[in-house]
């Protein structure tokens, strides 16, 4: 699997007459899972939509193996960079195998006809989203979790070496949620593939990212390894929040217990009982 | 990866095609089968042998008057006119993920028939002049509402809500011009207006021929990212598919294509309405829609022709059989399509 | 659309300064009527008014006169009528692109008149009045239910998908309809364009009574309309009945532009941009918004008669034309503004 260099210089973006994105740098680490979080309105959507392509900075570069992104033709920036998009449209009664076949799009040229390379990526594809027996249903009538999953098939189905995922478990209830990060996971031990996605639950970005970015109002406020990212401070700085940070039995990554007014045990209470 | 369920997916892939391929087939001979009806008995029944000599062009008393002057060229221009539409409105519903955003409402006829009127009434011109007048300002119509829709790119909601806006302006130019006509030449507006393949001629069918091979075969360059636009703007520009260039393109082959029928028919209600969700239904929205859409917009303009000459008391002109019957049709359509979810 | 309003309904040093605003409008209103009569063809000054008022017609002009009156009494009550239906319907549906034109109530109340002409023969004013109305009803039911099926309730867009496509599919109809009768087809089309000529008091008379009615209930629906604007269930949650308020205020809206189609025609635009406008002269109060959208209609529509007469001379151009050329921009404009999120 290639090394892919995707990185984001001097970024100033926006919409309508508005910045969101002030002059921020982001070096994306190959082959690893990036996770950005942040307050709403931060910036993390318009920096994904930046860096892929779908939205032109004002300033700044987005650079993938040196060439700059809105310099590539789309069909070829396809090839290596997918995007799953915030809420993606099922046309109606699209069959699963229909829509994951989709995603073969950026590889065919303008009179080519369907090759059996395409029905192996797809079938690639179903089988590692776990939807194979999904394939001749009707998307309509699935699960959320099941939807999610195979919109990803679709995305995988692109063959491409980086994935961005812009919120793919904010509607999921908490076991798909983990269904669909162990699935990215898998990603990306058995491919390698670079998986940048945003998120909203911290605890969970701590668990799966091997790299944090947490913005705050357009630029990057800190980021690096989980341990070092979440932290009492940061999670204060970026989310105006007090919270501890402990560490996780299950995973050994950090988990950040949100500190509000009420329900909350004494400071002497070391094992956390409530009295 | 397992073979058994890659050869699954093969197989499913196959039998879908397939299925496509026999209606598609079906649909064409049903085409063919009205043409040679069409040609074949009309006021009086002119035998199919017959039928087929004059077309290979022999001079067969009787027959080649009625056949090669009567019907030949009024079946043929129903066909491409109905080819036309039904292309050119299946790419619009497509492109903005919406049945019900044809381009009979969003001002492209309003204003190949504003042009219309007005070269007849105002500037009395007749005939390709006129035709050309219309082209031109369906063209222009159609960008005057993509540039005015256009901030920070193009929404369908947008594109579709301010050409509504357009064709109502066009559409009390036309009631005024019209209602201040001479008794002649409102006449020859509004018989315009009506859409008719009545005296047809052969020599306007090249010149569509030209328009719907050049401008069809845009769109059919383009099926691929047409479809890929219908799963949304962001993520068909994420499989690869620049959305504003694409659009643009597909823009201005569908206008082109029906605006030049326009120009030989005059605006033929509802056919580029109605060809897209009726394929739809048939060959399913994931079909080859683009395709049927075509060819069942032949089938409505030559079937409807057919019936408004022959089927019906009184002769009738096509716009006028489709008009009526695509009114119950489209309300049907429009309970359906908001049923099911609208564009976005 | 949301209550967004940062003016309390009550807030006390606003009320001054509406009343004021609404005197203005009043009193543009008078001014306008004034160059109505003046105006035309042949300009007349106030000693031939005068004198046509009291009755002496020995002149053109006071003839003129005597015909520029009932005209221009027409334009304010039709103007009032679609000012204050159109701001009712944008309260009710809670769209900003709810117009009677564009929703194809109005197409709906032509084609019931054409088909009570042609087919049932009708010809006394009353039973236009009461055909129209019922065309308008059963088209503005028809294109609501449609536009809230479906994913989403009736959003701006499905709305106005629904009313635009039920409109090309009722004219359609008329067209068919009318076909076959060519005695009836000039006068059918000259009707289609929606005008204030040719008024006088006789055909005024028997429309004046629904229209007094659905002022009424129109004007009486305001506090309804406020609930309304915050959202079905919040609305419920104030104690209000929502299906009983949305259908009493629509049957006022309705009665306004049916009985106004009935005369006039089907004008078009008054609707839709009269309440945007009098949204930045006074808020979105309806208890204030409802009163000045029925006074600005009524400038609107005196004025845009003014212009027709004006500007076409010796022709006219009829109302109806003059509001679709000037309103179908501002319509555009107001879908440019918008955010599509909120379309």
């Amino acid at each position: 699997m290639t090394v892919h260099t995707l990185t984001a210089t001097a970024l100033r973006a926006g919409y309508g007459e508005t910045d969101i994105l002030h002059g921020l740098d982001l070096a994306v680490p190959p082959g690893k899972i990036t996770a950005i979080v942040g307050a709403n309105a931060c910036g993390k959507s318009t920096l994904l939509r930046a860096m892929s392509r779908l939205l032109a900075p004002r300033q700044g570069h987005v650079v993938l193996d040196g060439r700059s992104v809105h310099n590539t033709p789309s069909r070829e920036l396809a090839r290596t960079l997918g995007l799953l998009p915030q809420s993606p449209v099922a046309p109606e009664g699209i069959t699963v195998a229909d829509l994951v076949s989709r995603g073969r799009h950026p590889h065919q040229r303008l009179f080519s006809r369907w090759t059996r390379k395409d029905d192996e990526a797809v079938d690639r594809a179903l089988s590692a989203t776990k939807t194979t027996e999904l394939a001749e249903r009707s998307v309509d009538e699935l699960s959320g979790g099941q939807r999610q999953r195979v919109w990803i098939a679709m995305a995988l189905a692109q063959e491409t070496d980086i994935l961005l995922l812009d919120e793919p478990t904010t509607f999921l209830d908490i076991s798909h949620q983990v269904e669909v990060l162990d699935l990215l996971s898998d990603l990306n031990h058995s491919r390698a593939t670079t998986v940048v996605m945003v998120l909203h639950d911290l605890n969970l970005a701590a668990r799966y990212a091997d790299f944090l970015v947490a913005m705050r109002e357009g630029r990057i406020h800190v980021c690096g390894a989980p341990e070092d990212v979440l932290t009492e401070d940061n999670v204060l700085d970026v989310f105006g929040l007090e919270s501890r940070i402990i560490t996780d039995p299950t995973s050994g990554r950090p988990i950040m217990l949100p500190i509000g007014r009420h329900r909350i045990a004494t400071a002497n209470a070391e094992d956390g009982m409530f009295r | 990866m397992s073979s058994a369920s890659l050869d699954r997916i093969v197989i499913n892939r196959l039998r879908r095609s397939r299925k496509q391929r026999v209606l598609i087939a079906a649909l064409i001979a049903i085409v063919v089968a009205i043409f040679a009806l069409a040609l074949s008995y009309g006021q009086s029944l002119t035998p199919p042998g017959e039928v087929i000599r004059v077309l290979l062009g022999e001079n067969v008393p009787g027959a080649a008057f009625t056949v090669g002057q009567l019907r030949l060229p009024r079946a043929v221009i129903s066909v491409l006119a109905g080819l036309s539409f039904g292309f050119g409105g299946v790419a619009f519903q497509v492109m903005l993920r919406n049945p019900l955003a044809s381009p009979d409402i969003i001002g492209i006829s309003s204003g190949a028939s504003a042009a219309a009127v007005f070269a007849i009434v105002v500037l009395s011109l007749k005939g390709p002049v006129v035709s050309i007048l219309a082209i031109v300002a369906g063209l222009g119509v159609a960008l005057v509402v993509y540039g005015l829709s256009y901030r920070n790119g193009v929404s369908g909601t947008r594109l579709i809500l301010v050409g509504i806006g357009v064709s109502a302006m066009l559409e009390s130019f036309i009631a005024y011009t019209l209602s201040q006509a001479p008794a002649w030449s409102l006449q020859e507006a509004v018989r315009w207006l009506t859409g008719s393949v009545n005296g047809a001629q052969l020599a306007q069918a090249a010149p569509l021929l030209m328009a719907l091979l050049v401008f069809g075969g845009v769109l059919l360059s383009r099926a691929r990212d047409l479809e890929a636009l219908r799963l949304g703007d962001d993520t068909a520009a994420a499989l690869g598919v620049s959305v504003s260039r694409t659009r643009v393109i597909i823009i201005v082959a569908a206008v082109g294509m029906i605006a030049s029928a326009t120009a030989v028919t005059g605006p033929i209600a509802f056919v580029a309405f109605l060809s897209g969700p009726i394929a739809a239904r048939i060959v399913g929205s994931n079909g080859p829609v683009l395709i049927a859409a075509a060819l069942i917009g032949a089938v409505l303009v030559l079937a409807g022709d057919y019936a408004g000459q022959f089927l019906l008391p009184g002769r009738y002109p096509v716009g006028i059989v489709t008009g009526v019957l695509g009114a119950p049709y489209l309300i049907v359509l429009i309970v359906r399509a908001n049923r099911i979810g609208g564009s976005s | 659309m949301t209550a967004s309003s940062t003016q309390t309904p009550a807030s006390a040093g606003a009320n001054p300064d509406r009343g004021l605003r609404l005197l203005g409008l009043g009193a543009l209103l008078l001014v306008l009527c004034a160059t109505s009569v003046m105006v035309g063809t042949r300009s007349v000054g106030w000693f031939d008014i005068s004198e046509a008022l009291a009755g002496k017609v020995d002149t053109i002009g006071r003839a003129a006169v005597t015909v520029r009156i009932p005209r221009t009494l027409l334009a304010v009550v039709a103007g009032a009528a679609l000012g204050l239906s159109g701001a009712v319907m944008q309260g009710v549906t809670r769209n900003p692109l709810a117009d009677p034109g564009i929703l194809g109530v109005n197409m709906g109340a032509s084609l019931a008149v054409v088909i009570g002409v042609a087919w049932f023969n009708i010809t006394s004013a009353e039973a236009y009045i009461w055909t129209a109305i019922l065309g308008a009803g059963c088209a503005a039911v028809f294109v609501y239910c449609i536009g809230s099926l479906g994913r989403g309730k009736a959003t701006p867009l499905k709305l106005a998908l629904a009313g635009a496509a039920t409109s090309v599919a009722f004219s359609s109809l008329v067209i068919a309809v009318v076909l076959p009768r060519n005695d009836i087809a000039g006068g059918i089309r000259s009707w289609q364009i929606g005008g204030v000529g040719g008024a006088t008091f006789e055909r005024i008379m028997p429309v004046l009574p629904f229209l007094v009615i659905g002022f009424a209930i129109s004007l009486l629906s305001a506090r309804k309309l406020n609930s309304l604007a915050l959202g079905d269930e919040l609305a419920a949650g104030l104690g209000e009945r929502v299906a009983l308020a949305r259908a009493v205020a629509s049957l006022g809206a309705i009665l306004l532009c049916g009985a106004t189609t009935a005369i006039c025609g089907p004008i078009g635009f008054v609707g839709l941009v009269v309440p945007h406008l009098c949204r930045q002269l006074v808020g979105v109060d309806h208890r204030w918004l409802l009163p000045f959208a029925t006074v600005a209609g009524a400038c609107l529509l005196v004025a845009a008669d003014i212009f027709g007469r004006i500007v076409a001379r010796p022709a006219e151009l009829d109302v109806g034309i003059v509001t679709a050329l000037v309103g179908a921009p501002f319509f555009i404009a107001i879908v440019r503004r918008q955010r599509v999120r909120e379309l």
